[in-house]
This record gives structure tokens, C-alpha cells and sequence, in this order.
């Protein structure tokens, strides 16, 4: 049903280093495609938005190549590649109006008067800032001026909106409405945007795909769905959500589905995705949300005795901290009920999940 | 003691939100008196130190004291002669007594000297008069004084005298601006022999217009590579800006006579790499002021031009990059209005102190490239002419108020300008 995506964005064996001897990006291959919300995620200094300088012409690429619909950016200058910019900090012109800042890519692109008032009043209304043509930024909240950084960058319609962590500034509150928001702009005006966060949580909510990011090189890239419930190694399990994990070997393989041997003894079952060789060292991640408390279900197949060593109450769930494997740092979330309302420390308790919920991951 | 239980009574019986006000009002009132006790002395010390020479300055660019003191009868009676004819008798008679007096106790002099500024000679001509003055033995005194020196008998030295006669006078506030009032009360331009004054203050003018142009061109882009370069380089550079800075202008100045003269450094170098074949004139003339002023005013743009640039993030030319606009384009529309404040601050700093400069061009300078200053110098230590030195400072003083306006219209226009 959907159309075959179209590539936009281009990055092909790009590597950039400052100094030399290390590749604060390394090999990066990456597709960004038309109309596509992307996000790259990674802890800070990971490379991320070098990666996006690089596409906005602000650095020069090292080595490898990057093009913009299939035509090498190589020495196209920044003010022609027709790239919207939000910046951290805004990066709003201070001694201009609302509406000069808006209306300034429109100027530079010697649009005619009436086109850019009609232009600029639409792009206002859009963000919901109709009326505050004459105020300066100085004059605005900060959600304000994040709302007219973003009027700004869209307004002429670029071919990408690259976003560099554009929310990191605003309180919790704020930062989630306009995580919906601009959600919905992207999905109304249907642009293409690159975004750069390190909130794992703003990656998910707001993105088509993620791209997992650390020390320079992709980690792994697929949906919000994908990255969370199929890591492709232990980085992103752990930088991705809470995760338990465990270590040990593997004992015996039955389809994708093996047996791995703790520290301790006990035997795990779960789930391989790549395929591995019996004796491998292997990692284990479970989320603490799939890891129940009093299983009933027959599904689970890992069985294990543990003992309460803490309840933290957080009204819809309750965070429980588990002494089991030989570890006593096993996170279970179990949804507010009776039972878990009642969990006290020292209790003991039998937890279980399921082998599908368990991924055998290659250790760091 | 029944005030405390009145006021109980009074906060009881009147509106709860009266007596509330009533005690704001009073707390308001200790806390100005407080404040204004606290800083009454630095408001006193202002007065003293910045209110008072101005006023100082007024006062002695009006003040004549000096005929009205040796001579006061014939400064009371010149004031009611309507100066249209030679004065009577009487009038001959009180200048013959007075000239008398004054010269055999020596006071005579100090009037001479004022009736000097008027008519140059005026001087010698009383000194000698009133050397001769026992001549004179009785009336009538308008033949003997003209019988003295017939000059007594030219109704312009007595318009000069009348112009003399105090206690206030205009004369050097017009002759700093190259007019003087005419006997009849109407204002004129000075005679030619007079009028440098105006040329004095062009010449101040331009020469700080040029100094300052030469300063925005060395300073703007020095205070951009200060503001935008690595740490490290910036505080190095800062500090090669700053070092002349911390050394005495005097010094400064002496520095660049010996840089700039025919068998100085530069001259030297500039021979030795054939850029020239013979030495450039750079000492006494209008080129070696330049060079040695901008030199010395140079911190005061790159400093305040520095201290804005720093606050503008890099973020700002990228974004006008990401945006549309071409390298020049940013700067004029977004990086150069930012700077305005600073540029406005630096520009004012260096054109007031340029307008003032007086060691430089004194040392450097030729006759023709002397400012108004010098001339302040001169009549204040060398002719002893406060009154003429006031007025000039006080003209030098109204050139530098007429730009304030422009440096708060630029800053405001700056920050109001449409992009």
C-alpha cells in the first residue's frame, strides 16, 4: 500500500575526524528517505550532530560522500542546500520581529511582499503565534521561541527540516506537547525531517525510524518498535528503555530458541535473532515490564524463585528490585494491583517470563 | 505618652486598608530617605567633581572683571556713553584720574592687557600713557590725553573700552566661533586676522573623522577575529591590544617619533626591502598623527566591538546560512546590526577622545595639524587668556554633546532597523 520510499538523503562511507586520529564518525552509511521522520539517537558525543553539521554544510566531510537527491552535496555552500535549521538554542535574530525572523529565508529568496506576508502569517497561524508579528524573541517564552524557530525553518519550504536537539531547553511539560506537535506537523505538512536528541524517550514517541548512535558508528536503525523490543546488541538495549541483563553462555540452540547458562547455574531460556554457536558468550536483556511476578500464564517457560529487596510506589506501577540469579539488581515494573501494592521487602516470590521477551544478544 | 494608644485607636476606628496604606507610605518613605543618605555623598562628590568645572568653565568664558576693577568710573561711565560720537569731558577727565592712580600703584596693567584683546596695541599705548600721565596737570583733559597720544581721540578705542567695561561679556564666546558683537550691540563676523577658530574646529573634526575611519577598518575585523577565534589565540590577541594600552600615552606618543622619523624603524625597513627610495615623510605632518592616533584610540573600539561579538553565538551566521543567505548578505542583515550597539559605543569613545587629543599631535603634528586643545593649551598657559581658553573648551564641549544624539540614534536605529 505504501509507495516505494524515495531516497533524499544520502550518506555513503562518510567519515569525519577533527584531530586527526580519531573518527568522531565513522563509516556512516545511512538513508534518510522523503517525508520520513528520522532520529538520530545517541549518548553526547557520539557523533550525532556532527553528522547533522555535515549535512547542513556547517563541516566538512572527511572522507565519503553525501548527497542530497542523488547529487553529491560536496560543494554546494550552506545557504544553497535549502535545509530548515532549529537549533538548540534557537538561533533566532534577536534585533528582528517575529515576523522579520520568519520572514527572512523568504526575504533571501527575494520573494515578492505579498507573497511573504501571506507566507509568513500562514506559517504564524501554524505554530499558533497569529498575532505576535511584532514582539522580538526577547519578548517570547521559550516555547514561543521554539515555535518561531520552527515557523522560521519551515516556511520556505525546505526539501529537510534538520532539527538539533530543539527541545532540550524547555521544561518536561512543555517538551512533551511540543513533541506532539511537531508530530503532527510532520505528519500535516508530510517534510522531511533529520532529528538529533539524546531523550530516548522523545526518539520514540516522535520518529518513523531510529538511528542508534555511539562512539561514531550506527549502532542499529529501524523503527521505534524495532530498536525497543529488537535491540541489535547490548549498547542499545541498555541505552534504549530499562533493561535487565544477564550473562552467561550458550548451552544448547533448538530453532531460535537456545539455552543459556548464568554465572550462578541457572539456565535461561530465550529467544536468538542472529544466529549463534552452543558455547558462544552470550547477554541476555529483558525488559523489567515483561519480567512478571506470580506467573500464572503457561507460556512461561523461565521459572525462578526471588526475593523482594524494594518496592518503589509510582501510582500506575510499582518498581520492584529483585534478589534472584545470584544478582539482587533485577528490575520487575508490575502494573498497580493488589498483589504488587502489597510486595514488601524480604517476601519471597516466584517471577517468570517468557522466552520470546528475552533476547540473546553478542556481549559489548 | 498617649501617641502609641492613639495610633492603636486610629488603626481601629479608621478603614482596615487606609492605615495599611498609611504605614506603606511611611516604610516607603524611611527606605528613600535611607537610600538618599547613602549615596548623598557620591551625589556630592559628582557635583563636586563633574557639575562644578563645567560650571567653572561657563562662568569664566562670560566673566570681565578685570577694567571694572582698576578703572570702575570709567567703566560706570563709558557704560551710559551710547558710543555713537567721541565721549565728553567728564569721561576724559575720570580715564586721565584713573590711569593715574592705577599706574603709580601698578594695577594699571591687568586693565591695559584686557583692552589689548580688544584692539591690539591698546596695551603699550595706556602703559604709555600712563607713563606721561604727571604731564597732565589739569583740564581741559580731552586736548591733553589727545595731546599725549592722538589715538585717545579715535572713537574705536573708546567702543573698545566701552566693550571692556564688565562685568559680563560675550566676546569670547562669539570670537570662539570667529564672530564679535559691533560697537552698535549688532553681531558680526571677526575680522580676518581673528577667525581661526572655526578652521581649528574643522580641523579637529576631520581629523577624528579619519581617525575614526581608520580605526572601524583596523578594528571591526581585528574585534572579529578577537571574538571568534580559539580561546587561546583571542586571549593572546586580546592582550597585544590591551599591552599599548597599559603604557602612558606620553609614551606611546614619544615611541612613534622615534618609529616614524626619517632614520627611524619604518623608514629603515622600508628602505632595506626597496618598497621605497628614499624616506617617507611620516614625522610632523598630518600621515605621523594618524598613524600614532590610531594606534592609541584603537583599544577603545575593539574593546566594546570584542565584548558584543563574543555574545553572539556562531549559531546565528549558520542559521542565516541555513536560511538563504549568501556570506554578505548574513553579515549585513544579521551579524553587523548585533554589533551596532558596540560599534556605536566604540565609535563615540574614539571620536570624543580623538576631538580632545592634544600630546599627540603636539609632538607629532605639524603647525597645521594642531587641534582645538592646543589652542586651549596656548591661551591657558601661554597668554594667561582664561576667558578665550574657557569658551573654546566650552565649544569643544557642545561638538562632543551634538553627537550624542547620533549615538543614541544610531544604537536605537540598530536594533529598530529592518532587515
Amino acid at each position: 500500500m505504501a509507495p516505494e520510499p524515495e531516497v533524499l538523503v544520502r550518506f555513503r562511507d562518510v567519515e569525519k575526524t577533527y584531530d586527526g586520529r580519531v573518527n568522531v564518525v565513522d563509516r556512516l552509511n545511512l538513508e534518510i528517505c522523503r517525508g520520513e521522520f528520522l532520529t538520530l539517537l545517541g549518548p553526547s558525543g557520539s557523533g550525532k550532530t556532527t553528522i547533522l553539521l555535515m549535512l547542513a554544510g556547517f563541516e566538512a566531510v572527511t572522507a565519503g560522500d553525501i548527497a542530497l537527491n542523488d547529487r553529491s552535496l560536496r560543494n554546494v555552500p550552506p545557504f544553497r542546500r535549502n535545509m530548515g535549521i532549529v537549533f538548540q538554542n534557537y538561533a533566532l535574530f534577536p534585533h528582528k520581529s517575529v515576523f522579520q525572523n520568519v520572514a527572512f529565508p523568504l526575504v533571501q529568496r527575494r520573494n515578492s511582499k505579498s507573497a511573504i506576508r501571506q507566507k509568513v502569517e500562514a506559517a504564524l497561524r501554524m505554530v499558533d503565534l497569529s498575532g505576535l508579528d511584532d514582539r522580538r524573541p526577547n519578548q517570547l517564552s521559550g516555547g514561543q521561541q521554539q515555535r518561531v524557530a520552527l515557523a522560521r525553518a519551515l516556511v520556505f519550504e525546505p526539501e529537510i527540516v534538520l532539527m538539533d536537539e530543539p527541545l532540550g531547553a524547555l521544561d518536561k511539560k512543555l517538551r512533551e506537547q511540543m513533541q506532539i506537535e511537531i508530530k503532527h506537523l510532520h505528519e500535516e505538512l508530510g517534510m522531511t525531517v533529520a532529528y538529533v536528541t539524546h531523550d530516548q524517550g522523545e526518539a520514540l514517541t516522535m520518529s518513523d525510524r531510529v538511528a542508534i548512535m555511539n562512539e561514531g558508528l550506527i549502532q542499529q536503525v529501524g523503527s521505534p518498535h524495532e530498536v525497543y523490543e529488537e535491540p541489535a546488541n547490548a549498547f542499545v538495549a541498555n541505552f534504549i528503555g530499562e533493561n535487565n541483563s544477564f550473562e552467561g553462555r550458550i548451552e544448547s540452540i533448538s530453532g531460535s530458541e537456545c539455552a543459556v547458562r548464568l554465572a550462578n547455574g541457572d539456565v535461561v531460556r530465550a529467544r536468538s535473532a542472529t544466529p549463534r554457536a552452543k558455547g558462544d558468550a552470550a547477554v541476555l536483556s529483558l525488559r523489567p515490564e515483561r519480567l512478571v511476578i506470580d506467573p500464572d500464564a503457561d507460556d512461561v517457560a523461565n521459572r525462578f524463585g526471588a526475593t523482594v529487596v524494594e518496592v518503589i510506589y509510582f501510582g500506575a506501577h510499582n518498581r520492584v528490585r529483585l534478589a534472584m540469579t545470584g544478582r539482587d539488581d533485577i528490575i520487575a515494573l508490575a502494573p498497580a494491583s493488589t498483589r504488587s501494592d502489597a510486595l514488601a521487602p524480604g517476601e519471597t516470590v516466584e517471577v517468570g517470563w517468557s522466552p520470546k521477551h528475552c533476547r540473546v544478544l553478542a556481549p559489548e | 505618652m498617649n501617641a502609641p494608644a492613639g495610633i492603636a485607636g486610629e488603626g481601629k476606628a479608621g478603614p482596615a486598608d487606609r492605615s495599611l496604606e498609611t504605614k506603606l507610605r511611611r516604610a516607603e518613605r524611611r527606605r528613600s530617605l535611607n537610600a538618599f543618605l547613602l549615596v548623598a555623598p557620591l551625589l556630592l562628590f559628582i557635583v563636586v567633581v563633574f557639575a562644578g568645572p563645567i560650571l567653572s568653565l561657563l562662568y569664566f568664558s562670560v566673566d570681565d572683571p578685570k577694567l571694572a576693577e582698576v578703572m570702575p568710573l570709567t567703566a560706570e561711565t563709558v557704560a551710559e556713553w551710547d558710543g555713537a560720537e567721541l565721549p565728553g569731558e567728564e569721561a576724559f577727565a575720570t580715564v586721565v584720574e584713573e590711569i593715574r592712580t592705577g599706574y603709580s600703584n601698578r594695577t594699571v596693567a591687568a586693565a591695559a592687557m584686557r583692552l589689548n584683546y580688544e584692539i591690539s596695541g591698546f596695551r603699550s599705548m595706556v602703559m604709555r600713557t600712563g607713563r606721561k600721565i604727571s604731564r597732565i596737570e589739569g583740564p581741559p583733559y580731552k586736548e591733553a590725553l589727545i595731546g599725549l597720544d592722538k589715538r585717545w581721540g579715535d572713537i574705536t578705542y573708546w567702543r573698545a573700552i566701552k566693550a571692556s567695561a564688565g562685568p559680563y561679556t560675550t566676546r569670547y564666546l562669539l570670537a570662539a566661533v570667529d564672530l564679535q558683537r559691533r560697537w552698535d550691540g549688532s553681531i558680526g563676523a571677526a575680522p580676518p586676522e581673528r577667525t581661526i577658530y572655526i578652521d581649528y574646529l574643522k580641523r579637529t573634526f576631520w581629523i577624528s573623522f579619519w581617525v575614526l575611519a581608520f580605526c572601524i577598518a583596523i578594528g571591526y575585523p581585528m574585534a572579529f577575529l578577537i571574538a571568534t577565534s580559539e580561546k587561546r589565540w583571542s586571549r593572546f590577541l586580546l592582550v597585544l591590544v590591551l599591552l599599548p594600552f597599559w603604557t602612558s600615552l606620553l609614551v606611546r606618543t614619544a615611541a612613534w617619533v622615534v618609529l616614524l622619523q626619517n632614520k627611524g624603524i619604518v623608514n629603515d625597513s622600508l628602505l632595506y626591502m626597496d618598497f621605497i627610495d628614499e624616506p617617507l615623510t611620516l614625522i610632523f605632518n598630518r600621515t605621523g598623527v594618524y598613524i600614532a592616533m590610531v594606534h592609541i584610540l584603537l583599544p577603545f573600539l575593539v574593546l566594546p566591538l570584542y565584548a558584543v561579538m563574543r555574545n553572539i553565538p556562531a549559531s546565528q551566521m549558520r542559521a542565516a546560512a541555513s536560511l538563504g543567505a549568501k556570506p554578505l548578505a548574513a553579515f549585513l542583515s544579521v551579524y553587523l546590526p548585533q554589533t551596532l550597539p558596540g560599534l556605536g559605543a566604540g565609535c563615540i569613545l574614539v571620536f570624543i577622545l580623538s576631538l580632545g587629543f592634544y600630546i599627540t599631535p603636539a609632538l607629532i603634528g605639524g603647525a597645521s595639524d594642531q587641534m582645538l586643545s592646543y589652542l586651549i593649551a596656548e591661551f591657558a598657559t601661554r597668554t594667561g587668556n582664561w576667558g578665550m581658553a574657557s569658551a573654546i573648551a566650552i565649544l569643544l564641549l557642545l561638538s562632543v554633546a551634538a553627537l550624542y544624539p547620533i549615538y543614541r540614534g544610531l544604537v536605537r536605529g540598530g536594533s529598530l532597523r529592518l532587515g
